[in-house]
């Protein structure tokens, strides 16, 4: 391919197996490991010193960072512009994979609404433009006039970006950060804690499986990593060797991609999953330790099959066929996630959910459930700086602000996610806002200091553990960064200096190489005095400077096979302790519908096009359709067809949907595969501003949540089981009427048959 | 003599779009907006597909994608009054977008309605333009477009090939689309050679022709199977 130097004709250099070295440290478990060595132009700084001709391309590798998976790409760059991105065909996530979010990371790095240089509100209440050295010093000086109030609010995934974050904020002299990260991340590492013992999200080897119960775990909808599992679920279902059986109230992409789909009532996912396990315990397969593991965590019998149809509300007969396939599988699996954790109850749920692949054999088995480990490369930036703490604590931080408080929020919109901190946020006193674009947080900050997209920085990030094997990437820039924006990472430092507690490094690429050298020097410090220093590390005399520069330009470290392992197994199936049973979300009250009102169960759920609503400024991915409505360019909400006749509603209608505090108005969708009694809203819409192409455009489903509902056990908003009022408004005036691509979802009968034996194509 | 071509799996299709963006982004496909998108003109060249059988809660969700299917016997060449679209000898359907005058003949005529018409002049707000495509030319107002088989790679690889004075071998060019596709649904290469990908795939019980009775002779194959099946007892 004409314009591809660098990447064909140019085979990439590899590094050997024997050429890696291993440090074992005295636990037998940090394994640092130099791996690949790739493109040979991605070593030194590529956007100054590339050599390439004017008009060629140079393929860069990188990491998306569009969401916290850590799928790596390539970026074709022609004349230093970024022109396109692939997927990198050994990439240690995606193998090749990218989603059209990932894609549509040219828009938002050349989105022409971009902040690229600081900025300060002035005495008209204007943002106005002052240099950094201005917009730090500013910033530095309200920090330092009160370091105590001050919270950091970061958006970046776990990792060393947070880490950093941490011990900034222990220099400076704030409170431990607020991780603003999504709620169903962090119930699914609380369930995980109580089923397996161990607070990490789970790896699961879907490809492996031969069945796969899905508990809400909207894997092909952009969960995790929807590179990653995409390629695992064409695995799993290659010549229709597999099953997949999606439990979930709405019709996502991945129940629509299912053999069978289970749209069970929302929030009694985890009563199904307790209802599967009376019945797998029946069914004589499941072995006496399994039993009396899941009994120490569960002492209390299971619910029957007629109780769990009941409050599921699906047909019994389909639970009992479930069961009978998952007992006869050679290798059944569980996942949980998505709708099944958002609810209050979600930590229960989880937990139930997670704890059947103990009744089926599949914890650490081929084709079932392994621990999601990581290198810890955030707690080696941290330090002993205090944990991050989760989003709801932010309400209470909120309450407490004064004047004199200082709110610093990183790479996260916390006033688009939950709308009604709105009034809690106008009671801090100064708001210092790092982002690329004005969001509806950034709208209301007093100070903004511009940052860099994922493709102008360098970058450091502990992907999602989906393999179940560590793994620390590190890419450089491939572009230039546009105007005066910065790396994140490299202003939390700059910030900390100028308030008069520098750390020890200069830039976030530094404190990274710092903690890459510390790790090194501390595992072989601790495998010379077990005896353990492999010969290849010895005859090569590897230092920590070498090692530091051979692991930079290998793209990171990655671990290796034999490093995946079994959860832990929680404190009640060892019999230590008086740890106490699971939260039963058997023995959890079904929620209750208000008195005398029609209402619905709100189901918001993340699109793969605008995932959270991050996707919403590309013009790519407003004009996509959606997978399922085929809706453009906005909101809609989706209705059941039995629903819509009774209220009058038909596809294009404007409803009003009502919640406690707040109400919204957009079209209505109406689809067969919509569970009566629900009405489902994409995320996304709504945005204050974020740039021209999501300003005002649809509306934000997030106004109709509370922060007082919150996953109980986890410190999450809850996201799932509000309650809502459906109206109908009115046919859609001009300019109203959803945008549905073509003719939208069609009756298979409609499908164009005639279809004939492929002839070749012959003329 | 080569022929371009390609199998499309649909049961490894999940519906997930990337697809869609990655040919936007490959070939400067412009994005219209919301006023001209609800006036039915975006500009994709590939689309999803997608119908639903069954009535709730027994609903299942089929997703294909559509593209220009490169016919053999294409029926939108013959009604172009300037030859504006017509059959290159490796059995793409080209277009020459300087000749076209935007009559519209070959959308009408196209039975798979994957011809797209440029209603206005594309747009694409400084920096946006920063990502175009330098292969690909951006097309201007009043000419229809349509899938290429991204004819920029195509040419690409052959060019590479001769350089290196070798044929191209299958699996050197790869479509936008084949690229990015997660589950690897999509398979591109030369129909003529038995030995490639497509071919093999092509060659599979599972494949037909969209709308094949009426005789246009696609190049693009489509793969469809049965239903999961019990696992042994």
């Amino acid at each position: 391919m004409s314009g591809n130097d660098g990447r064909r004709g140019e085979p990439r250099v590899t590094i050997g197996r024997r050429d890696f070295f291993k440090v074992y440290a005295a636990a037998g478990v940090a394994v640092l490991q130099g791996c690949r060595r790739r493109d040979e132009e991605w070593i030194e700084s590529p956007v100054r010193r590339s050599t390439a001709l004017p008009g060629a391309s140079v393929w860069r590798r990188s990491i998306c960072g569009q969401c916290g998976a850590g799928c790596e790409i390539e970026v074709r760059t022609v004349d230093r512009l970024a022109k396109k991105i692939e997927g990198l065909p050994e990439g240690f996530v995606n193998a090749g994979g990218v989603c059209a979010l990932g894609h549509s990371a040219l828009q938002e790095l050349y989105h022409p609404d971009r902040v690229t240089e600081p900025m300060r509100r002035g005495p008209s209440g204007e943002l106005e433009p002052v240099s950094w050295e201005e917009a730090l010093e500013a910033a530095a000086t309200a920090i330092m006039a009160a370091p105590g109030a001050t919270t950091v609010v970061s958006g970046a995934p776990s990792g060393p970006l947070l880490g950093l974050w941490r011990r900034f904020a222990a220099a400076v002299g704030a409170q431990a950060p607020v991780h603003w990260q999504p709620a169903d991340l962090l119930v699914e590492r609380e369930a995980a804690r109580l089923a397996f013992g161990e607070a990490t999200r789970p790896a699961y080897d879907l490809a492996r499986a031969d069945y796969v119960l899905s508990i809400g775990a909207p894997f092909l909808d952009g969960w995790r990593s929807a590179a990653h599992f995409a390629g695992a679920w064409a695995e799993l279902t290659a010549d229709r060797r597999g099953k997949l059986v999606q439990v979930e109230a709405r019709h996502s992409l991945t129940a629509a991609n299912a053999d069978d789909w289970l749209p069970v009532r929302p929030g009694s996912e985890g009563f199904l999953a307790r209802g599967l396990a009376g019945l797998l315990l029946e069914s004589g397969t499941v072995g006496e330790a399994e039993r009396a593991a899941y009994e120490a965590l569960y002492p209390e019998a299971p619910p029957d099959l007629a109780a769990t149809a009941e409050r599921c509300g699906i047909d019994a007969t389909r639970i009992e066929r479930l069961a009978a396939e998952l007992s006869r599988s050679r290798r059944p699996m569980v996942m949980v996630g998505g709708s099944a954790l958002d609810g209050e109850n979600g930590v229960a749920a989880g937990a139930a959910g997670l704890a059947l692949n103990g009744l089926l054999g599949a914890v650490g088995r081929e084709g079932g459930v392994f621990a999601g480990v990581d290198f810890g490369f955030e707690d080696r930036l941290a330090a002993d700086a205090d944990a991050a703490v989760p989003p709801a604590t932010l309400s209470d931080r909120l309450d407490g602000a004064g004047e004199s408080s200082v709110l610093v929020v990183s790479e996260a919109d916390p006033l688009h996610a939950m709308p009604e901190l709105l009034s809690a946020f106008e009671g801090a006193g100064i708001v210092i806002a790092l982002s690329a674009f004005f969001d509806d947080t950034t709208l209301r900050a007093d100070l903004v200091l511009p940052i860099q997209t994922d493709l102008e920085r360098f970058q450091a990030v502990e992907p999602d553990p989906v393999r179940g094997i560590p793994a620390l990437l590190v890419a450089s820039p491939t572009v230039a960064p546009r105007g005066e924006a910065r790396h994140p990472g490299d202003v939390a430092l700059a910030l900390a200096a100028a308030a008069g507690s520098a750390l020890p490094w200069p830039g976030f690429q530094e404190a990274v190489e710092a903690a890459f050298s510390d790790a090194f020097t501390a595992t072989r410090a601790d495998a010379e005095s077990a005896g353990a220093l492999p010969e290849s590390l010895i005859a090569g005399a590897l230092n920590a400077r070498q090692f530091v520069r051979r692991t930079t330009d290998a793209g990171g470290l990655v671990g290796t096979e034999e490093m995946r392992r079994a959860p832990a197994r929680p404190a009640q199936v060892d019999g230590e302790g008086a740890a106490s049973a699971l939260p039963d979300p058997a023995s959890l009250p079904a929620p209750a519908a208000p008195a005398g009102v029609e209402s619905f169960t709100l189901i918001p759920f993340e699109s793969l096009k605008l995932g959270d609503g991050r996707g919403a400024n590309r013009p790519w991915l407003q004009e996509l359709p959606d997978p399922l409505s085929t809706v453009m360019w906005g909101s809609w909400a989706e209705m059941a067809t039995a629903d819509a006749n009774r209220l009058g509603i038909d596809t294009g209608d404007i409803v009003r949907l009502t919640g406690t505090a707040a109400e919204i108005e957009l079209p209505a969708i109406v689809l067969p595969s919509v569970r009566p009694g629900c009405v489902g809203v994409p995320l996304g819409g709504g945005h204050a501003d974020f740039g021209r192409y999501a300003r005002g455009r649809g509306a934000n489903v997030n106004a109709l949540m509370s922060p007082d509902r919150q996953v109980a056990g986890a410190g999450a908003f809850a996201r799932g089981g509000h309650r809502v009022r459906v109206e109908r408004l009115r046919r859609p005036r001009r300019g109203e009427r959803p945008v549905i691509y073509g003719r939208g979802l069609r009756q298979a009968e409609e499908i164009p048959v005639g279809w004939a034996p492929h002839d070749g194509g012959k003329a | 003599m080569t022929r371009w071509g390609m199998a499309i799996d649909l049961d490894r299709c999940t519906g997930c779009e990337a697809c869609v963006v990655a040919c936007a982004a490959e070939n400067n496909i412009q994005t219209v907006g919301e006023e001209q998108a609800r006036e039915g003109r975006a500009m994709h060249w590939l689309r999803i597909e997608r119908y639903y059988e069954g009535e709730f809660p027994n609903v299942r969700t089929r997703f294909m994608p559509v593209l220009c299917q490169q016919c053999g016997a294409a029926p939108c060449e013959p009604v172009c009054p300037v030859y504006a679209t017509y059959r290159n000898p490796e059995g793409l359907n080209a277009m020459v977008y300087s000749r076209c005058i935007g009559t519209r003949f070959c959308a009408n005529n196209c039975p798979y309605t994957v011809r797209v018409f440029n209603w206005f002049d594309a747009e694409f707000p400084a920096p946006l333009d920063s990502q175009l495509n330098p292969d690909v030319s951006v097309r201007p107002g009043g000419v229809m477009e349509k899938c290429t088989f991204c004819v920029q790679r195509i040419q690409a690889g052959k060019d590479e090939a001769a350089q290196e004075e070798r044929d191209v071998a299958d699996g050197d060019i790869r479509t936008a689309c084949q690229q990015s596709c997660p589950t690897k649904a999509i398979a591109f290469g030369d129909l003529e050679d038995p030995d490639s990908e497509v071919s093999q795939w092509a060659e599979s019980p599972r494949a037909f022709s969209l709308l094949g009775d009426l005789d246009t002779r696609p190049g693009v194959v489509y793969l469809s199977g049965s239903e999961w099946r019990e696992p042994p007892e």
